[in-house]
């Protein structure tokens, strides 16, 4: 069976976006099944319910878990395989004689849940985890011009997670939606409006780029220039 | 605390001082950063807690010049903060802080719910910038003890994306659509 599994970032992008019910259309044409770690609940429902900000939004999250849109993968061998990566992952590059902490247990739990459950794809919205995958060497970069200072490179822990990740593709929201775009699943969005089509689109990108998902402008008009709108 | 975070946070203090003495306030928001780059490195409490403390101090004071009002007066309390830092007194230090950020939280009973407010989105604000060092949201979200939720709308709308280093955009979307077939 095909699996797609979600980090957390994906699900606030859409759910902020008020397109977190696109998840459910897009279950429908696709013959597999839509899966969060433990970790990712937790960040995503059992915290927000405890407070009065993202309530209503973490409610969302629960009713696909139940109406078995999302399903949640309880599994202690995805945990322990998530403390290694992460243990590699946070020493690949040091300051000051100190492993730099990039990541954290829940992003590696969705990596480690990939690995196990071979997924097809990992929907991850933020731009650190997603370098750290396809180009660790670019964050590297970034880093030291940030910090003003150089890295030292661990290549032997950077050998390890690459070899364990490099299967791992990688989507985002954005392409998720442009997926859904392209199915019609938002053409009850199509409204009198010059330019109808095209403003939709744009407008649903814009919208997920500006509640965190991590595609620039130019990527942004370039899914708008080749979508013929 | 390692040597080099206590000689940032030093510096951090003596330059916060003197901005307040010169009454240049907008220095401040600028001051906070000083030590972000410790934070990003070694992710402890103390440069992070700092970092907090001064954007949330020029907040304030900017909030109370707007309103005619009189300032805080806490550079004789920074300046026990530094005094206790310099003598290696850690733990003075720390708490020398802490009942600051206490007394800038409780300094005025009609602003509390804004100064509240304030130095939550310092620590969003913050956390913020430790992502654009490099660190994961979720990694920066664990460290100021803020929800992904909040982090992440924020990043959305404030932190310019740089070009991607990694898949291309056609790439990418060129695997969605294989998913979906």
């Amino acid at each position: 069976m095909k699996t797609i599994i979600f980090d957390s970032g994906p699900i606030i992008s859409l759910a902020t976006s008020n397109l977190l019910w696109l998840l459910e259309e897009l279950k429908k044409s696709f013959s597999g099944s839509f899966a969060i770690t433990r970790g990712v609940k937790h960040e995503l429902i059992d915290r927000p319910l405890e407070t009065r900000r993202f309530k209503f939004e973490a409610l969302q999250v629960q009713s696909l878990i139940e109406r078995k849109i999302l399903s949640v993968i309880e599994d202690e061998a995805v945990v322990a395989k998530a403390r290694e990566l992460l243990v590699l992952a946070n020493s690949i590059l040091s300051a000051h004689g100190q492993p730099i902490k990039i990541m954290q247990i829940g992003e590696m739990q969705t990596i480690a849940a990939a690995l196990l459950y071979k997924a097809d794809a990992v929907v991850v919205d933020e731009r650190i985890t997603r370098t750290l995958l396809e180009n660790p060497g670019a964050l590297q970069r970034l880093m030291e011009k940030r910090l003003h200072v150089q890295l030292k490179l661990n290549e032997k822990a950077l050998h390890e997670f690459d070899e364990a990740t490099r299967h791992i593709t990688l989507i985002r929201s954005i392409e998720l939606i442009t997926v859904a775009y392209e199915r019609g699943l938002l053409d009850k969005f199509v409204v009198n409006i010059p330019n109808a089509r095209r403003e939709l689109l744009e407008s649903t990108l814009w919208s997920v780029k500006l509640n965190g998902c991590s595609v620039t402008e130019d990527e942004i008009n370039a899914i708008v220039k080749s979508e013929r709108v | 605390m390692r040597p080099i975070i206590k000689e940032d946070i030093l510096a951090v203090l003596k330059d916060v001082m003197d901005a307040l003495k010169k009454e240049d306030y907008s220095a401040l928001s600028e001051i906070s950063n000083h030590t972000i780059h410790d934070a990003s490195i070694f992710q402890e409490d103390d440069p992070l807690t700092i970092a907090v403390l001064v954007y949330a101090l020029s907040k304030v004071i900017n909030r109370c010049l707007e309103r005619g009002q009189a300032c805080p007066v806490v550079v004789p309390t920074l300046q026990k903060a530094h005094d206790a830092l310099q003598q290696d007194d850690d733990n003075a230090y720390r708490a020398v802080i802490k009942r600051l950020l206490k007394e800038i939280g409780d300094y005025d009973a009609q602003l509390k719910l804004y100064i509240q407010q304030v130095i939550e989105q310092a620590r969003v604000k913050k956390a913020s910038k430790l992502h654009e060092h490099g660190i994961s949201i979720a990694r920066t979200a664990e460290l100021l003890g803020l929800s992904q939720w909040e982090l992440q709308s924020y990043i959305g709308k404030t932190v310019t994306e740089l070009p991607s280093d990694g898949m291309k955009l056609t790439e990418r979307l060129r695997r969605a659509r294989e998913l979906f077939q």
